[in-house]
């Protein structure tokens, strides 16, 4: 493994060095848009790349140190692109990268190495950074939580089960509902409308539920909206669901823990998370109205708060934002799943334990 | 100073990064290796030696490539930057370029062979966010240099 690690290095270099890569006037120069080479190497890089792990994948290639191929895909975060713009920035000043520096001090440019340290030291400061700013208690055994007498837990469904939110569904129910151009149309005028929605919501849920939901839905029919619903989750939802929650339930129910989903949501979604987990759910409910539906949402503020109450205090709760969290100071086991710093929780007393928000593909 | 033109380059540069994947299951990230050899330094376990020496193969390949393109060894330039600045003015400069290298690298979760090479390549969105993100970052910061040197740089 060290040669084939070394071996593949020393190609690399080579070709990077061979390339003129490690020059900085021609990366400065293909940075200020005069010089193609850069971007035409990386392009084809790229490309035989991407062919080469396709095939590997398609033919299911067994790696000779690691087990079977395994190509892990990162998600879109934010820390992508505000890295990204800090990493530019040294990249425009200095004219290297990670790579292109160590082929450059390999080259002879004694500077290369100057860059090297300076970014040892980056990448110190932040695993310093990062390391220091873990303030969490380590997560509670299962055992200890039965042995405690927990015998319930409360899961927030709103975001936590599935990124799913009712200007989703809107969306989704005007997709199925127009085709091509008409819906590209629409979903422009709808973007460009979008925040108008987000000031309401901002200002207060109710407004937003008000405005939005009442306006939107109840010209449809309350089995049209179901239907729409199950193809909602059957095409959408089932896909985005959490693992670390969904193998959290798992643990939960084969450990005879009553396992109740509690979501601001409507009925017509949250039932379907309800029988995919085969538990109950408590939420906000669409009332049939012959031809056309009403949504009960009288109590939107408080909601959350005052269901949670109705449970023993020694129960399980898993939530999903900062928002969360003085609903989860209800109960003794506050989990919440999100993939934000730990730096996120600073400011508050207590600190829920955080789960691994790791998207499941199905 | 192409001695390898771009159609060969690039197409080596690519099945190296395959054979990466083909071999060790993990996509060839140059900072990777630095993160080794920071855990090393802060006696944190060192999971994946074969980075270090995949870094140094690097630094070899740039000697090898030196010494059989007969480039010459040009100990202390840096390009129009280093003719343009004396060593105690570029030698902060880069400094400094350094740790925003390495800090944002280590924060967005890979480099430009980890995200531009390796992450578009196996198609992941994260990683086409970076690439974007960072060439958009290079070229508007490297065109504002442009402007404030007055088009010397």
């Amino acid at each position: 493994m060290k040669t084939v690690g070394l071996g593949l290095g020393l190609v690399f270099g080579l070709v990077l060095t061979g390339a003129g890569l490690t020059s900085y006037d021609l990366i400065h120069q293909g940075l200020l848009l005069e010089d193609a080479s850069m971007y035409l190497i990386m392009g084809s890089a790229v490309a035989i790349a991407a062919a080469g792990l396709w095939l590997l994948e398609r033919i299911g290639w067994v790696t000779p140190f690691q087990g079977p191929l395994k190509i892990m895909r990162a998600s879109l975060e934010r820390k992508h692109i505000y890295g990204g713009i800090l990493f530019g920035m040294g990249w425009a000043i200095t004219g290297t990268c990670p790579a292109v520096s160590a082929a450059m001090l390999g080259s002879g440019t004694v500077y290369g190495g100057v860059v090297i340290c300076g970014l040892l030291t980056g990448v110190f400061f932040f695993d310093v950074r990062r390391r220091s700013g873990n303030v969490l208690q380590p997560l509670p055994k299962l055992e200890e939580m039965i042995a405690g007498g927990v015998t319930t837990a409360i899961f927030d469904v709103d975001n936590t089960i599935a990124k799913c939110n009712i200007v989703d569904f809107y969306l989704f129910i005007e997709r199925k509902r127009r085709m091509g151009w008409n819906w590209r149309l629409f979903f422009l005028t709808f973007v460009l409308r979008a925040p108008y929605y987000l000031v309401l919501n901002f200002i207060s849920r109710e407004l937003f539920a008000r405005w939005f939901v009442n306006r939107k839905f109840q010209s449809f029919r309350y089995e049209e909206l179901d239907m729409m619903a199950e193809l909602f989750f059957q095409e959408e939802l089932r896909h985005r669901l959490i693992t670390s929650t969904c193998e959290f339930i798992a643990q939960l129910k084969a450990r005879q823990i009553q396992v109740i989903l509690l979501s601001t949501n409507y009925n017509l979604i949250v039932k379907r998370f309800g029988a995919y987990f085969d538990v109950p759910f408590i939420c906000h409910k669409v009332i049939n109205n012959g031809d056309h539906v009403i949504f009960d949402y009288w109590d939107l503020a408080s909601f959350k708060e005052r269901q949670i109450q109705s449970f023993p205090k020694n129960s399980i709760g898993v939530g999903d934002s900062k928002f969360d969290i003085p609903v989860l100071n209800h109960v003794t086991y506050p989990f919440v799943v999100a993939n934000k710093p730990k730096s996120w929780f600073k400011t508050l007393n207590r600190f829920p334990w955080l789960l691994d928000p790791t998207v499941k593909k199905v | 100073m192409l001695h390898i033109p771009w159609y060969v380059a690039g197409p080596l540069m690519g099945l190296v990064v395959t054979a990466t994947y083909a071999v060790a299951n993990r996509p060839l990230g140059a900072l990777g290796s630095y993160a080794q050899v920071v855990d090393f330094v802060r006696q944190q376990p060192v999971k994946e030696i074969w980075r270090v020496w995949y870094l140094v193969g690097v630094i070899l390949g740039g000697t090898a490539a030196s010494w059989i393109f007969g480039i010459p060894e040009i100990v202390n330039s840096y390009g129009k930057l280093g003719s343009l600045l004396s060593a105690p003015l570029l030698l902060p400069l880069l400094f400094v370029g350094g740790i925003c290298i390495g800090f944002g690298a280590r924060w967005m979760g890979g480099c430009t062979s980890g995200h531009g090479l390796c992450g578009t390549s196996s198609r992941s969105v994260g990683s086409f966010a970076a690439t974007i993100s960072f060439m958009a970052s290079a070229i508007v910061v490297t065109l504002l240099i442009h402007k404030l040197s007055g088009g010397i740089l």
